[in-house]
């Protein structure tokens, strides 16, 4: 855990962090899947990662909108409204 | 797609699907599945925690150093197409409006003077409008000037177009190896509902008929240059063009709805109801088949991406600002009057500079700063803060540049979005784990089209 003003709630975050850690329903990502931070620039959306500056297309998507559609349609329900 | 017994706390969301339940918390920025009374007791101790990390830029500007990639040039804010749900039409009374003005040549060499200096080898020069194809001689001018005064670089040129006009200047567009952004939102009747020119017309037709064109004059060049963009205006019409982009070769980068922000005479929408599960079982099917999910990659890939490849840390004071880009070093949008502008997605807002002036690195830095403040101030208490990388447009405010209330208001959406991510990372994780983790190294366009 990195230092962090826990505002005195240092104990009770300690244990829940180890439960976290060691909890049997915790969900083992590989570890090629994680991603280092101290070496990693951002996980990256397609527009700025660097490796795709050439052959993702540049500029679609300002005449009409910024929001995926499964979202639009699908944010209410999800939220059962 | 509905999720039971969902409960959004501000550390962590927890939801019950089909046989168990599944815990996303941010403190240790990890997926807990289990049984729904051992997770409530666990989410229960996590929400009485106080953490509320803040966004820190010293590695957004650590980029600052790194070369132009894309300039981008508003040739024109003229159009030949009257979009119903066009940013630039009067449902959209706070953006600005259509006008007959074209980038002057004498500011599009200024532009290329001085930003260009400012790339490596590669760059890109993206030709934006309006409708670039209506002012096809400056773009031929600027070619061929970039080409002339910096004889030494290797320019790639892009443009994103409704393609209307396109068959009078095919070999042109060939020759020059130039990237199409294309707009087609999907069949005829989806397509020609809103894609429209000024005087009604449909337009389907003729965009079909140009892209065939272009196949005669050289085969295999609508793969590897052409680029779709589907607009869905109406989510019902979602199952359709899945269909149609799954059924063709086209190569389609986006599939996005008109933009809610300052919209109005916001027609009532059909809502998509039952389709929505029906696509993300599709999409996990495909992957365990070990079929490519094709166009469906669009609607669930980048998301599933977020949720899967997670920094590790447990508890960070500070989280990297992920999902912006360096204002005004990777690209630059430079409008038709030669005003700089961080992307051609945030319009005409955000001014950090000129042809005259040049970057305002001032400018840019506070840009960076205030985002990195709203995003410190909006997201403390969202327990998808780690996962979720909105970029400056996703604060656009409707009314001035950009806000904390515009980028509050994607947050329900984004939100809607990651739980449809964290659900299908989880149920592919749990089906196969080995092709789940080949398959999120797979998310990538370079993958995709075997260019890596």
């Amino acid at each position: 855990m990195e230092k962090y003003n826990l505002r005195g709630q240092e104990g009770r975050v300690e244990r829940l962090i180890d439960d976290l850690q060691t909890s049997p329903s915790r969900m083992y990502d590989t570890d090629s899947i994680k991603y280092n931070f101290d070496n990693c620039e951002c996980p990256g959306c397609p527009c700025c990662d660097p490796d795709m500056k050439w052959l993702w297309p540049v500029g679609a998507g300002v005449l009409a909108a910024t929001t995926p559609i499964l979202v639009a349609a699908t944010a209410a329900e999800i939220a059962g409204k | 797609m509905k999720l039971e017994g969902l409960f959004q706390g501000k550390n962590s969301v927890l939801y019950s699907s089909e046989s168990e339940s599944v815990l996303y918390e941010k403190l240790s920025n990890t997926i807990h599945r289990g049984r729904r009374d051992g997770l409530n007791g666990l989410q229960k101790r996590i929400e009485e925690v106080d953490y509320k990390p803040i966004f820190e830029t010293s590695s957004l500007k650590r980029l600052q150093d790194d070369p132009l990639s894309i300039l981008f040039l508003e040739i024109t804010e003229q159009c030949n197409f009257g979009c119903s749900y066009c940013i630039y039409s009067e449902n959209y009374p706070n953006e600005r409006t259509e006008t007959s003005k074209n980038m002057s040549f004498d500011t599009a060499k200024k532009a290329v003077e001085g930003l260009i200096p400012l790339s490596k080898n590669n760059v890109m020069i993206g030709f934006y409008g309006g409708e670039p194809l209506l002012n096809m001689g400056l773009i031929r001018q600027i070619m061929n000037y970039s080409k002339e005064k910096f004889p030494d670089k290797e320019f790639g040129f892009s443009m994103t177009t409704n393609f209307f006009n396109a068959d009078r200047y095919i070999q042109e567009i060939v020759d020059n190896g130039m990237y199409i952004n294309l707009s087609l939102d999907g069949p005829k009747e989806i397509h020609d509902e809103c894609r429209r020119t000024k005087n009604g017309k449909p337009t389907y037709d003729k965009i079909m008929s140009n892209l065939k064109k272009v196949e005669e004059y050289s085969p295999g060049y609508v793969d590897s240059h052409i680029f779709i963009l589907s607009t869905c205006d109406n989510p019902a019409d979602i199952p359709r063009i899945i269909d149609f982009f799954d059924q063709n070769r086209y190569f389609v980068t986006h599939i996005n709805s008109p933009d809610p922000k300052g919209r109005v005479n916001l027609e009532k929408r059909i809502p998509l109801e039952g389709s929505g599960i029906n696509l993300s079982k599709e999409f996990i099917r495909r992957i365990l088949n070990g079929e490519d999910p094709k166009i469906l990659r669009r609607l669930f890939d980048q998301d599933l991406k977020s949720v899967a490849v997670r920094d590790g840390r447990v508890m960070p004071q500070e989280l990297m600002l992920s999902g912006s880009c360096y204002p005004g070093k990777k690209r630059i949008f430079v409008d038709v009057n030669g005003d700089y502008h961080p992307c051609e997605r945030f319009g005409h807002r955000l001014n950090i500079g000129s042809v005259e002036e040049g970057v305002q690195q001032n400018l840019v830095d506070d840009t960076i700063e205030s985002f990195a403040k709203i995003r410190s101030d909006l997201c403390g208490e969202c327990w998808a803060q780690r996962i979720c990388s909105p970029c400056l447009q996703h604060a656009k405010d409707p009314e001035g540049e950009f806000s904390l209330e515009g980028l509050s208001q994607t947050c329900e959406g984004k939100k809607s979005q990651l739980l449809i991510a964290l659900e299908n990372y989880t149920k592919l994780f749990q089906s196969d784990t080995q092709k789940t983790e080949n398959y999120i190294k797979s998310i990538n366009p370079l993958f995709e089209r075997r260019l890596i």
